[in-house]
């Protein structure tokens, strides 16, 4: 392993997207940077970097956390950057909400990559560290980690499709699927929510997703989604630790299940946790794991 | 460099006991431990953390432990984890697991740069704290710590030690800060 750009001061750098021109792009904190060719001056002290949004500009100062604040980011159809913006709060307060709706916190911001035209696609996230676009319909599918200390068995993880901007997914009235807030509980939801099109096993915090589009793996894989379950952290009886799969039918309904396991041992304790799934050109998968600091790579052969 | 070692966390190892041991009559370590599973998966059961933004714990003087736990209990500092956690903690399952993590034997060793001056007489050069209800900076992640210090600067946490000194820190200083202590590594030693 190489350390990259070591000349730069990074805060929590987690989001990494390349363009299909090449560059790259890191999401982090609270700033976005683009490097046009980062893959021949990686080691380099004069790595060529620009700010796509500057320090301090991506939300404002006073709202930034640690946690919640992986960022992931991803290039559109439409050309534009998709980046999620986690909201810090186990249930995000009611004193926060016009801000985080103003700047995108709790939700998936896009602009072009020139840094204009920003503007919050998505509404109602808690905390999104996983998105990728349909490979024929182009629509945003994303996960989302969902509320904390209601249950061991509630409320659900999500996989959401969303279809058009500005489409609200029920934070924080709703807690993960179609399951009310223990805070919010009562109130009026005074927007209109789509709910998930995938509910998944509670606490296991579903994590980076990819569409597969390699012809490696058998055809019934075409266009199904990869998506990595880091694993529960409270949950009594831990979950996840696993790559999944959903795969999608030919009415839109999508079914989800193990794909690939074992890093949770019979005592409970994770032997590894998968953070994030990748295509690789081959048609083979990447998977990372943080807790192992390793990756994976997942073939067939036929 | 091990034969250097040894001896060092032999002594830690007898002031971790002997911490453990001054106040323990009130304490089961062993009651902690099972409290330590709901910590764990982030923190470790040797206090070693498991992910980022969880700090290193192992060693920790009990006080500061328990004053953190009983905090995120009450809701003077809040975390989306920590609050949901320390919420069903009873007392003595505060102190029970303040032991338990606290007597564990950590040793930290510097490897550059110079310390900062505000730090060093509760924190120490090393990252070792230099006092009860003081955790240690050691090893912690630079985003851990330039977190706490802005949200000490800003009055999302309190503290009137460390409020008035990160008050008067800039962005800057407290990067310089973070990154200085993030750099010592520690071991910690489990003592069951």
């Amino acid at each position: 392993m190489k350390d990259f750009a070591p000349s730069l001061q990074f805060s929590i750098p987690n989001g990494p997207c390349f363009s299909a021109d090449g560059f790259l792009y890191i999401a982090e904190q609270n700033r976005v940077l683009l490097f046009p060719a980062a893959e021949f001056f990686y080691e380099s002290p004069d790595e060529a970097a620009f700010n796509l949004v500057a320090q301090g500009d991506l939300i404002p100062p006073e709202e930034e956390s640690f946690n919640h604040t992986a960022r992931v980011c991803d290039i559109g159809p439409d050309g534009m950057i998709y980046i999620s913006l986690g909201q810090p709060f186990n249930v995000a307060p009611p004193d926060k909400l016009a801000l985080y709706d103003k700047v995108g916190i709790g939700g998936i911001i896009r602009m072009n990559t020139d840094g204009t035209g920003r503007e919050v696609y998505t509404y109602g996230v808690r905390n999104s560290v996983g998105h990728d676009f349909h490979p024929e319909t182009g629509e945003l599918w994303w996960t989302d980690n969902q509320v904390d200390g209601m249950g061991d068995d509630t409320p659900p993880g999500e996989i959401n499709r969303q279809v058009a901007a500005g489409q609200h997914f029920g934070h924080p009235w709703y807690g993960g699927g179609s399951v009310r807030t223990a805070d919010y509980k009562g109130e009026e939801v005074p927007v209109e929510v789509v709910m998930p099109i995938v509910e998944t096993v509670a606490h296991a915090a579903d994590l980076g997703m990819t569409f597969y589009t390699g012809s490696m793996f058998p055809e019934q894989y075409k266009n199904a989604i990869f998506s990595a379950q880091h694993g529960s952290w409270n949950r009594t009886e831990p979950i996840g630790a696993r790559v999944m799969v959903t795969m999608i039918d030919e009415e839109g309904n999508a079914s989800i299940e193990p794909f690939a396991e074992g890093w949770l041992d019979e005592n409970g304790e994770y032997l590894g946790r998968p953070v994030d799934v990748k295509q690789l050109r081959d048609g083979s998968l990447l998977v990372s794991d943080d807790l192992a600091v390793s990756s994976y790579r997942i073939w067939y052969e036929g | 460099m091990v034969r250097r070692l040894i001896p060092y966390l032999m002594v830690l190892l007898l002031g971790g006991l002997m911490l453990a041991g001054t106040a323990a009559y009130a304490q089961d370590r062993d009651a902690g431990r099972k409290v330590a599973g709901m910590c764990r998966t982030c923190h470790g059961l040797d206090g070693y953390a498991k992910i980022p933004i969880a700090p290193h714990i192992g060693g920790e003087p009990a006080s500061y432990l328990a004053a953190q736990l009983q905090a995120f209990r009450s809701g003077v500092r809040k975390h989306e984890m920590m609050s949901v956690v320390a919420a069903s903690l009873s007392d003595a399952q505060i102190d029970n697991v303040a032991a338990w993590y606290a007597g564990h034997a950590v040793a930290a060793t510097v490897t550059e740069g110079e310390a900062p001056a505000a730090c060093t007489a509760c924190h120490g050069a090393d990252g070792m704290s230099q006092a009860e209800d003081v955790p240690h900076l050691a090893g912690e992640t630079n985003i851990y710590i330039d977190t706490q210090l802005k949200a000490f600067k800003r009055g999302k946490r309190r503290h009137e030690v460390m409020s008035d000194i990160a008050g008067r820190l800039d962005d800057t200083e407290i990067r310089m800060i973070a990154d200085y202590y993030a750099a010592i590594e520690i071991e910690i030693t489990q003592v069951d």
